[in-house]
């Protein structure tokens, strides 16, 4: 097998809260592969939009991170910043939740795009467009000469939206990030970004990490998903198996609270409570609060990611049972 | 944005006229027949007094009045100084340019001094630099600018005795010299209210999501604050430049006395003082006026910098 | 939903500063301390204001006079003790005044809107059009000098300012879910402006009274100073500033440090102190 394309080793964020540091994400580790799309998906809070920023070192000021961000091999935490701003210029993109915050509004969407182009592309001013022009089709954008033209207050947050897209795939990044790139979106706008992403998987091979509080949207487009919670990986399989045989009581509480159209469902089962802020995590396993499957031992520690199946790895201790208990409920359903 | 800037500017000839029509009711608002006030209660001859009534057409109704009176305005006419024994229009002109002097180096040591230091506080907050200066605007903001201006001379002028205590010198770096003192006066409170705008504006820029896009693009953070932070930012400093040149102009009035300098502001008091009518209605008239279109002259920059207003306001 | 937590943790850790509140206390302690003076200023002040000593002029400071005498032989001292009188009663009566005038012509324009607004705010933007202490200048050169004279002018120039800030907070404040509850059960316009709105602007009232109290003070002083305000021999700061000039020249410091300190010091403090009720209004609301 191959060195992966990039590994994250034992990561932990802390962020300055009122004058004290709080773990954000605790103990994280993950690889993507070259040409692989991974999710990760966790409820708001749980720590998803931080990991990114720990990627690429976009986190607040007086944040402190320990661990280890490989690219190719080389650790990005210990970069200097030139050599970081040029990773963040040609190797890794990333794309944002809300593109009209995103996007400065006091530029054209030309300006916006031809600006990488020009400045980490050193295209002359005529191939910077041309080539934004050739993005924006890329993006499904077939007016291109309009939008250019455009401030982002005259155009609509899906267009926005590819237009950051599009400006991520200037740089012709080997990753791109996608941090709840559809969450401010309707949904019908939605699938036609996804499917945007799912052209670029297929046609560019583009790595992914995509970030998202939806399961659901993750199966559409990921090859393996990681379940975030309170900081932490709690499970990790690819994308089929976990909908098949979830490991973890948590995934498996994500996968009931999701409507099934084809079945008929009483009422939706939620889990009950909500997750727990950086300063609230409980000690032991961080779940045990809201799990059904709680015993002594799981509050002694936080159980570490194990490996449950030959490509399964789950942070609970009791896994196996889970899965042989669960696999009847979900083992007919989605794949 | 062209029919925009048209529209603005046609606007505008409403607000010109009410302000002057006011300016030019005073005289009839003052105790006094208006000649009494024009005349700053002098003994004169009958037939003086009836070629002041003639000249000012008083003889006729109000509006009629005001429309003689505007028509010679517009023509270069302001009326004479009863004071001078000349026309107010060469009374005035020569101090029109100390008291622009005046302000264009207040102006200068405003944006040099009070906006770059908004500026570096509100991209580097809660560093020591940024208390200091939070300080520092907190007492500028609170002295006008007679209380510093007179200060400035007792510390500069009288006790160190670097710096001339009244008059504008006589021209060129003399000039520069006798102004600096004044100018400085005029520009501590500015400077104050610039810099707390400033950092305020930048500080929040810093922290919108489109300077976190910018970072993750590989942008240098030296093009990353200047392109997308300091633009932004820098947009309510323009809001507020019409408050600023309002001061400016109040500010000036003060300080040209308290330094005795011959602008427009030292004779605009002293025509008060001995009742000097139509000089102070000219005065007031062409400040004002000069007021009006520097706020004109803001909203369209305004307008021209930020797209969302120029959206909101071409459809509007 | 997953919110980007980023922004929301910047924004938290840059609310004001907590040790706000001991420098907030500094400032209405000396703001209590000054109204104290002004009202005992016969008690508090060891001579005459006006007891003209020409035997005694030009003195510096000393045991009979603490900040030495003027060029007519009145004692500093003194007159800075009576000078907050005036200095304290202008600012008072034009923030009166604005409040009187400014607060029911802001949420009549707020309120009902419509043409009523309209015509408000070209009224508004006419006197805005004047820098700021040239309308009063002209009120004044029209009218005369003086005490009365100087603080209408300024109070002319406070109205709308007040006027604008309460029509922008009714204009919030009407869209609330009590306005539309109290319509419903047919109260009228009047009756929710006054019974209802207008305690829930009157946080912002405050506050931005008490900031201008301050600027209304530094005008007012500015006038004096003109020659334009309170007239000699009244104690007045400003007019302190004008007499103190004189003796600057001749090495005379007192007089004028004496003013300049008085009347910064009362600005920084109601600066303060507004700012604060400004920050503590805008959270409760």
């Amino acid at each position: 097998m191959n060195a992966p394309l990039l590994e994250l080793r034992a990561i932990t964020t802390e962020l300055e809260i009122q004058g004290r540091h709080w773990p954000v994400v605790r103990d994280l580790s993950l690889t993507i592969d070259e040409g692989e799309v991974v999710g990760l998906v966790g409820e708001s809070g749980s720590g998803k939009s931080m990991t990114a920023r720990t990627i690429l070192r976009l986190l607040p000021p007086k944040a402190r991170v320990s661990g280890h961000v490989l690219l190719d091999g080389v650790d990005l935490t210990a970069l200097p910043k030139k050599d970081l701003q040029q990773v963040r210029a040609r190797r890794i993109s990333m794309i944002f939740q809300d593109p009209r915050a995103h996007i400065d509004p006091l530029w054209t969407s030309g300006d916006h795009l031809m600006e990488g182009l020009r400045v980490n592309g050193g295209l002359s001013r005529s191939d910077a467009r041309a080539k934004a022009l050739e993005l924006l089709a890329d993006v499904g954008i077939v007016d291109g000469a309009r939008v250019l033209r455009a401030y982002p207050g005259a155009l609509s947050g899906g267009m926005l939206q590819r237009v950051m897209i599009a400006g991520a795939l200037a740089a012709n990044p080997e990753l791109l990030i996608a941090d709840e790139p559809t969450t401010a979106l309707d949904v019908t706008i939605q699938a036609e970004i996804i499917a945007i992403f799912d052209a670029l998987r297929r046609e560019r091979k583009l790595a992914m990490l995509f970030i998202t509080h939806d399961l659901e949207l993750a199966s559409a487009l990921c090859d393996r998903v990681l379940v975030m919670y309170a900081g932490r990986i709690m499970e990790e399989q690819a994308t089929a198996a976990l909908f098949a045989s979830p490991l973890h009581p948590y995934t498996a509480g994500l996968l009931e609270a999701r409507p099934v159209l084809d079945e008929r469902q009483e009422r939706l089962t939620v889990i009950p409570g909500r997750p727990p802020t950086p300063v609230e995590t409980p000690p032991g396993c961080p779940f045990h609060p809201r799990c059904s499957f709680v015993q002594e031992a799981c509050l002694t520690g936080p159980p570490p990611l194990r490996r449950v199946e030959a490509d399964g790895y789950s942070a609970c201790l009791r896994s196996t049972q889970i899965r042989d208990q669960l696999r009847p409920k979900f083992g007919t359903g989605h794949a | 944005m062209g029919w925009y800037v048209v529209r603005r500017l046609l606007g505008a000839i409403p607000l010109l006229l009410v302000t002057s029509f006011i300016v030019y009711s005073f005289l009839h608002l003052a105790p006094g027949s208006p000649e009494q006030v024009l005349l700053a209660g002098k003994n004169v001859s009958v037939e003086t007094l009836q070629a002041i009534r003639d000249k000012y057409h008083l003889d006729d109704p109000f509006l009629v009045q005001y429309w003689h009176w505007l028509t010679n305005v517009l023509s270069g006419d302001l009326g004479d100084s009863i004071v001078f024994n000349d026309t107010v229009v060469s009374v005035v002109a020569p101090r029109i340019l100390p008291t622009v002097e005046l302000a264009a180096y207040a102006l200068l040591l405003i944006l040099v001094f009070g906006l770059s230091m908004g500026i570096a506080s509100g991209i580097k907050r809660n560093s020591p630099l940024d208390t200091s200066v939070s300080g520092i605007t907190l007492v500028g903001s609170s002295i006008s600018t007679y209380v510093s201006g007179i200060l400035l001379i007792a510390v500069f002028s009288v006790a160190l005795g670097w710096f001339p205590v009244f008059g504008l010198g006589t021209g060129g770096l003399d000039r520069i010299y006798h102004l600096t003192l004044p100018a400085i006066a005029l520009a501590i409170a500015l400077s104050a209210l610039v810099a707390r705008t400033a950092r305020a504006s930048v500080g929040n820029a810093m922290d919108q999501e489109f300077v976190e896009t910018a970072r993750s693009r590989g942008f240098t953070e030296r093009r990353v604050i200047g392109k997308h932070a300091l633009r932004n930012g820098l947009i309510p400093v323009i809001t507020i430049s019409g408050l600023v040149f309002g001061f400016l102009i109040s500010g000036a009035v003060l300080v040209e006395y308290t330094f005795g300098l011959n602008g427009l502001g030292a004779l605009l008091i002293q025509a008060v003082r001995t009742k000097d009518f139509a000089v102070v209605q000219a005065i007031t008239l062409l400040l004002t006026v000069a007021f009006i279109l520097i706020n004109l002259a803001v909203d369209l920059l305004y307008v021209a910098i930020d797209p969302r207003v120029r959206l909101q306001r071409s459809s509007a | 939903m997953a919110a980007a937590p980023v922004p929301a943790l910047h924004r938290r850790r840059f609310l004001p500063r907590a040790s706000a509140p001991a420098v907030t206390v500094a400032a209405g302690a000396v703001i209590v301390l000054l109204v104290l003076v002004a009202i005992f200023a016969p008690l508090l002040a060891p001579y005459d204001p006006n007891q003209i000593n020409l035997s005694d002029t030009l003195a510096s400071p000393s045991w009979a006079h603490p900040l030495g005498t003027v060029s007519s032989g009145r004692d500093i001292h003194s007159r800075l003790i009576f000078g907050s009188r005036t200095s304290l009663l202008g600012p008072l009566l034009v923030v009166g005044i604005s409040v009187a005038v400014g607060v029911p012509l802001g949420l009549l324009g707020g309120y009902r809107g419509g043409l009523v607004d309209g015509f408000l705010a070209r009224v508004w933007d006419v006197l805005f059009a004047f820098p700021p202490l040239l309308l009063a200048i002209v009120i004044v050169a029209a009218f005369g000098a003086g005490f009365w004279t100087s603080t209408i002018a300024i109070a002319i120039i406070y109205i709308p300012l007040l006027a604008r800030v309460v029509r922008g907070v009714v204009l919030v404040e009407r869209e609330r879910a009590y306005v539309d509850a109290c319509k419903v059960q047919g109260f009228s316009g009047y009756r929710v402006s006054m019974r209802h709105v207008l305690p829930n602007v009157s946080p912002t009232i405050v506050a931005q009274s008490t900031l201008n109290f301050g600027y209304a003070l530094l005008d007012l002083a500015g006038l004096a100073f003109l020659g334009l305000g309170v007239q000699p021999p009244t104690s007045d700061w400003g007019q302190m500033l004008t007499d103190g000039r004189q003796a600057l020249i001749s090495h005379h410091y007192s007089e004028v440090l004496a003013a300049s300190v008085a009347i910064a010091v009362t600005v920084v403090a109601f600066n303060l102190v507004g700012d604060w009720l400004g920050d503590r209004g805008g959270k409760t609301r």
